[in-house]
């Protein structure tokens, strides 16, 4: 027979570390189902059992205020594991018991793993481990899982409270709330709705568990009514609220435990660790910020030096490879209609995927890198204060700085927040931060048009972005967002080295994730583009006749207040949806011309001033196709269809508002 | 009595009161962050402030430390 057990407590307990002592390699990395939170699982055999280990994500409580402690909620209540294993830092056990009597008063079987005993004894705590495995009624192994001491101790006691064994019920005296709770737990016993204690339950209903309340609403419609009482009582009674009296509650017996099972040698001098020392210079009031923008730019040197070779080289094997392709079509004398589609649609479609790879894959190392060490917290530390200004908080920080190399990883960096709002708002204004594609349209008309002052009309399209990224922000968090920033609050782990086997593992998971999902779509938009520039059959392909230079032709008076309405145009802004470094490609093919060449013929068409404007719509409107897809796989359809017409409507209006205001002054 | 984002760096700190919405005070009470407890400012850069409560590390974001309120405790006295 198999049995599940489940690893769980607060973060930086050293459950990981515990997880991996116990399964070894034997162990399957995947996600949790709808969430992008990593789940790990592994199993080990001891005394011909076999044992399954699921490691839940760290949490504090089984109050989910974030994803993370809903999953580890979740699981517990629903999948009801043969025995969970709380890991717990012994130096930090009031906070770190909290957890357990949460678990316990949910009747759940509990075996406790007292970890970093090394720790507790250097900061001279003594634990009555006896006296506390006999009022908690669980019982209680030893481990330093960071020097593997105590894991066979802990394989066995696993065993042992695997089998049936009676167990103490445990009880917390909630005062005034007991008759409250009673009248609860036994409604609940009678309609028998909800596997598991009953009691249990009934606190957490009253703990604002509204997932929970909602569930039980139907059946006993008395509920609400019932909480209101209670609400109205506690608030007569202490001034406070139902909540908050049940942890403070559930404080006090800790603390009486506490202090009962732990001698403690009073030293107030908090020893300083290594971790503080390295944080007295990174997170310095003065140095924080230097320090952490000199690593966000070895960050991106990483990326872009080492990347761009690599993708520069998967850009042109594909593009021989559907040189060639083509080629072989021809000469087999198939219909050329075929070649096309595989060349230039699905050949140089994945390509177009591809290409992003490279420097998705480094950087995604320097992140895993970063967030390994422990440094990726304090950046978000660092950072707060001036991401505040923009409704953001800290965390935010990092996926607008990743924009600038290319939006796609910066979009999924925004991952790593918690509240759904940051995110969201995060990844709605990455587009507006100037990608390295877009650099060649600028650096392409700006030598045409701006010789002489070149670098300041890139430059300025850079910072017009991140004015608008603010700008945009705030109008979206006023719209959708009302309401304060979710504050950020956050425990830091201690520094660590990475390890290559972690650190590769994770880079490997994020990155092919992007090639599957993204992939897809990006792949049937190639299709279809492909498709519209080919149609009708028979026509130079994306040429003025097809479909495409069709649309092209619409869209010119929608183009003529910009400056630009031509329809070739039209048509390059379409393909730069693609990949916005196409604008430049397309308008070559179109007009014919080499680079050289085209500068010459777009100063034919366009003015100075259309220029600018064609710049600024270049920025703004519609991000490409592979950070729509990346936005729709990390949001949803309705912030992915936001995201593609904000930045439409926005981008028009500006170069609309610039071409026309600059006129006036051109006269 | 000031709040955290005041606090002086280095400094032993009583949090005496905790204001703020439903989720946002229960959400530090579950953390251990709760009134009474005593706390050390490791760094305070107006605003986000990193402290210590036990062995654990937390950092509060400006908007939280200033919701935050706290007293000083003198270092002779034996209250951690």
């Amino acid at each position: 027979m198999s049995y599940k057990i489940a690893l769980a407590g607060n973060p930086n307990s050293g459950k990981t570390t515990v997880f991996n002592l116990l399964c070894g390699a034997r162990e399957k990395i995947g996600n949790w189902p709808g969430t992008t939170v990593e789940k790990k699982q592994g199993y080990f055999i001891y005394q011909d059992e076999k044992i399954e280990v699921v490691d839940l994500p760290g949490t504090y409580s089984l109050s989910a205020y974030s994803v993370d402690e809903r999953i580890a909620r979740d699981f517990l209540i629903k999948e009801k594991p043969d025995l969970v294993v709380c890991v717990i830092d012994a130096s930090n056990l009031e906070r770190n018991l909290y957890l357990i009597i949460q678990l316990l008063e949910m009747e759940q079987p509990v075996l406790l793993d007292l970890n970093m005993m090394d720790m507790a004894k250097k900061a001279s705590i003594k634990i009555d481990t006896q006296k506390l495995s006999k009022i908690l009624g669980i019982d209680i192994v030893e481990t330093v899982a960071s020097k593997g001491r105590g894991i066979r101790d802990l394989k066995e006691k696993i065993i042992e409270n695997l089998e049936e064994k009676e167990r103490k019920i445990f009880k917390i005296d909630y005062h005034n709330l007991e008759k409250t709770i009673e009248e609860i737990a036994s409604l609940l016993k009678d309609k028998e709705i909800l596997r598991g204690s009953a009691r249990g339950m009934a606190v957490r209903i009253l703990e604002q568990d509204f997932e929970l309340l909602n569930k039980v609403k139907e059946a006993i419609p008395q509920i609400e009514g019932i909480k209101e009482k209670a609400e109205a009582e506690i608030a007569r009674f202490t001034g406070g609220d139902l909540e908050t009296f049940i942890i403070e509650k559930r404080y006090a017996f800790l603390k009486g435990v506490v202090k009962e099972c732990v001698k403690k040698e009073v030293s107030l001098e908090t020893r300083l660790t290594f971790s503080d020392k390295l944080d007295r210079i990174l997170t310095n009031r003065i140095l924080g910020i230097p320090l952490f923008l000199f690593f966000m730019y070895l960050l991106f040197q990483m990326v872009f030096t080492l990347g761009s070779p690599i993708a520069d080289l998967v850009d042109g094997t594909f593009g021989k490879l559907a040189e060639s392709t083509k080629v072989f079509f021809e000469n087999q004398n198939l219909p050329s209609w075929l070649g096309s589609l595989v060349s230039d649609g699905i050949i140089s479609g994945v390509g177009s995927v591809l290409v992003f790879l490279p420097n998705i894959m480094l950087l995604f190392l320097g992140i895993s890198i970063l967030e390994d060490s422990g440094y990726l917290a304090r950046a978000a530390f660092v950072m707060d204060r001036f991401m505040h200004t923009l409704g953001l908080h800290g965390k935010s920080f990092i996926p607008m700085l990743l924009g600038f190399g290319c939006n796609i990883p910066g979009i999924m960096a925004a991952r790593t927040l918690e509240s759904r709002k940051d995110r969201i708002l995060t990844i709605l204004v990455n587009p507006l931060m100037s990608c390295s594609a877009r650099l060649p349209v600028y650096t392409l008309f700006a030598s045409a048009f701006f010789s002489k002052n070149q670098g300041l009309v890139v430059f300025s399209l850079y910072i017009l972005g991140i004015t608008l990224a603010i700008f945009v922000a705030k109008v979206f968090k006023h719209i959708f967002f009302r309401g304060e920033v979710a504050p950020l609050v956050m425990e830091l782990p201690p520094y660590r080295i990475p390890t290559v086997r972690n650190v590769l593992l994770s880079m490997w998971t994020r990155s092919s994730l992007f090639v599957k999902k993204a992939g897809t779509i990006i792949f049937l938009a190639v299709v279809l583009v492909w498709l519209l520039s080919s149609l009708p059959f028979g026509v130079e392909y994306a040429g003025e006749n097809s479909l495409i230079g069709k649309f092209g032709k619409l869209l010119t008076p929608l183009f003529k207040p910009a400056g630009f309405g031509f329809w070739q145009a039209g048509v390059a802004l379409l393909f730069g949806i693609l990949a916005k470094e196409v604008v430049v490609g397309t308008l070559g093919t179109l007009y014919g011309a080499t680079e050289e060449g085209l500068k010459e013929v777009l100063l034919q068409h366009f003015t100075p001033l259309s220029a600018y404007a064609f710049l600024i719509m270049t920025l703004i409107y519609i991000p490409c196709i592979a950070a729509i897809a990346t936005i729709k796989r990390e949001t949803n359809w309705k912030w992915t269809a936001l995201a593609v017409s904000y930045s439409l409507i926005l981008g028009w209006v500006l170069s609309v508002l610039f071409y026309q205001i600059g006129r006036l002054f051109a006269g | 009595m000031m709040p955290l984002s005041m606090a002086e760096e280095g400094r032993l700190a009583r949090i005496v009161r905790i204001i703020g919405g439903r989720g946002f005070v229960s959400r530090l009470m579950n953390m251990g962050i709760k009134e009474g407890e005593v706390i050390k400012v490791l760094n305070n850069t107006r605003g986000p402030v990193l402290i210590c409560l036990g062995n654990s590390r937390i950092v509060l974001g400006r908007g939280a430390s200033f919701k935050i309120f706290v007293e000083d405790v003198k270092e002779d006295k034996n209250e951690l």
